[in-house]
């Protein structure tokens, strides 16, 4: 297995913790093959986006500071 | 041994005193110079930098604080030094000295670099400490003018009120102004001809623009005609950290030449405060021809230094010196009456004095003659 990046790392592991707790909330009965695949997917997509949102806002909050910031004349 | 310890303590009643005096009240005058970092080892530095000060929104000064004062505090290891810029600050000192061997320098590091030497976001909160610390400090170091050749160009339109409204740091400069120290300021090096950098373009600042050899405007030197307050020269050979000379263009080296210029002129006319001196420059500086036109705002010691500076009062100052003089002469008098009345309590109190012991001494005699006669 190739080496993931400390963000895919962060991705994957929040992805886990999400479906485990999608999972686990759900009903006994509920619990079946293809509600797990689906949440699996979901949960991996939904860390991705949340992730992925959180790296935009901070990237153009620090372009932003970057600018601020003084520069030899 | 008793006698030798008190000779002891008392050599260190004496001479602790004479040293603090020394490291005090220096007669020199000294320029706050806030910058990247300082090679103070070149020979040229010797005995000029009274202190070095590192103040930064970082952990990284060489203490590993974001706060150090004392020898080596703006320091940088010699491979970092020459990279990524900060090679400015020591080639900022040595325009400073060049255009003014007479004062001396506080060189406060505030740009912040990582263990690689990578440059750190410096933001206003950096600039208002450093001047902070300043404030704090004037009266030890006998600062005289402060100089910072750092800026940006994140400004509102071209037109409006673009100076970024910064309360704290203006406040600082201020507060320095009524102190008769000035803060130097360059306007940038982005030929943007209608707005100047920050914090240049704070009003009460002073800020400058450069010209090349020939005295001409850059045309790289930002300018607004309503907010600059001086141009001087940008072009320098400045010595760089480990003594490599480099050629040098910019605002940047404008700032400490007229800061250095400013320093003389006020050493030479120590009568006048902040304001006379800025003013004295500016009446008695030289024109200079640019793309945007030409400008009586390049700085010409050797005119400012033969400028006979008179004052004028303006009606208000007139009418602060009258009231001034008014309330001077209700306390004198005041004080006068006070004084009288009080003389003539005395007296008052005095003569009842004297009656009552006469009365007391002629009952006392008719009493006795009373008693011989019964």
């Amino acid at each position: 297995m190739a080496n993931l990046t400390v963000l895919e790392e962060i991705i994957k592991e929040i992805g886990e913790e999400l479906y485990q707790r999608w999972y686990n909330a759900l009903a006994i009965e509920d619990r079946t093959e293809e509600a797990s695949r689906a949440m699996s997917v979901n949960a991996g997509e939904t860390s991705v986006w949340v992730i992925q949102t959180f790296m935009n806002k901070f990237n153009a909050a620090a372009e932003e500071l970057k600018n601020q910031s003084i520069a030899n004349n | 041994m008793n006698k030798k310890l008190i000779a002891v303590l008392l050599t260190l009643t004496f001479i602790a005193p004479i040293k603090a005096l020394a490291a005090d009240t220096t007669a020199v005058p000294t320029i706050a110079i806030l910058d990247t970092a300082i090679d103070s080892s070149l020979p040229e530095f010797k005995d000029k930098i009274v202190q070095e000060v590192c103040i930064i929104d970082w952990t990284t000064c060489p203490n590993g604080l974001s706060y150090m004062e004392g020898p080596g505090s703006a320091y940088m290891a010699p491979d970092l030094i020459v990279k990524n810029g900060f090679e400015h600050g020591t080639q900022m000192a040595s325009i400073f000295l060049k255009n003014n061997p007479n004062a001396k320098i506080v060189f406060l590091k505030i740009i912040g670099n990582t263990p690689t030497g990578t440059r750190q976001v410096a933001l206003e909160s950096t600039v208002f400490n450093a001047l902070n610390w300043v404030k704090k400090n004037a009266s030890k170091y006998n600062i005289k003018a402060v100089s910072m050749s750092q800026g940006h160009h994140n400004l509102g339109t071209a037109g409006t009120d673009y100076c970024p409204k910064t309360t704290i740091t203006k406040q600082s400069v201020i507060d320095l102004a009524s102190m008769n120290i000035p803060v130097f300021f360059p306007s940038g090096n982005g030929r943007d001809y209608s707005r100047i950098d920050w914090p240049a373009c704070i009003d009460e600042s002073v800020s400058v623009g450069f010209v090349d050899q020939q005295g001409e405007i850059s045309a790289s030197s930002n300018n607004d005609s309503s907010k600059l307050d001086f141009f001087d020269y940008g072009f320098w050979q400045a010595t760089s950290p480990g003594g490599v000379v480099k050629n040098v263009a910019g605002s940047s080296a404008a700032v400490q030449v007229s800061a250095a210029k400013y320093i003389a002129l006020q050493q030479a006319k120590p009568q006048l405060n902040m304001d006379q001196l800025i003013q004295n420059l500016k009446l008695s500086a030289s024109s200079t021809v640019g793309r945007q036109g030409t400008f009586k705002k390049l700085v010409n010691l050797q005119e400012a230094l033969k400028y006979n500076f008179v004052s004028v009062l303006t009606a208000e100052q007139i009418n602060a010196s009258k009231l001034d003089a008014i309330a001077k002469l209700t306390v004198i008098q005041n004080n006068e009456i006070a004084k009288a009345s009080a003389d003539y309590d005395a007296a008052v109190l005095a003569a009842a004095s004297a009656r009552d012991k006469a009365v007391t001494a002629a009952k006392l005699k008719y009493q006795a003659e009373v008693a011989k006669l019964g």
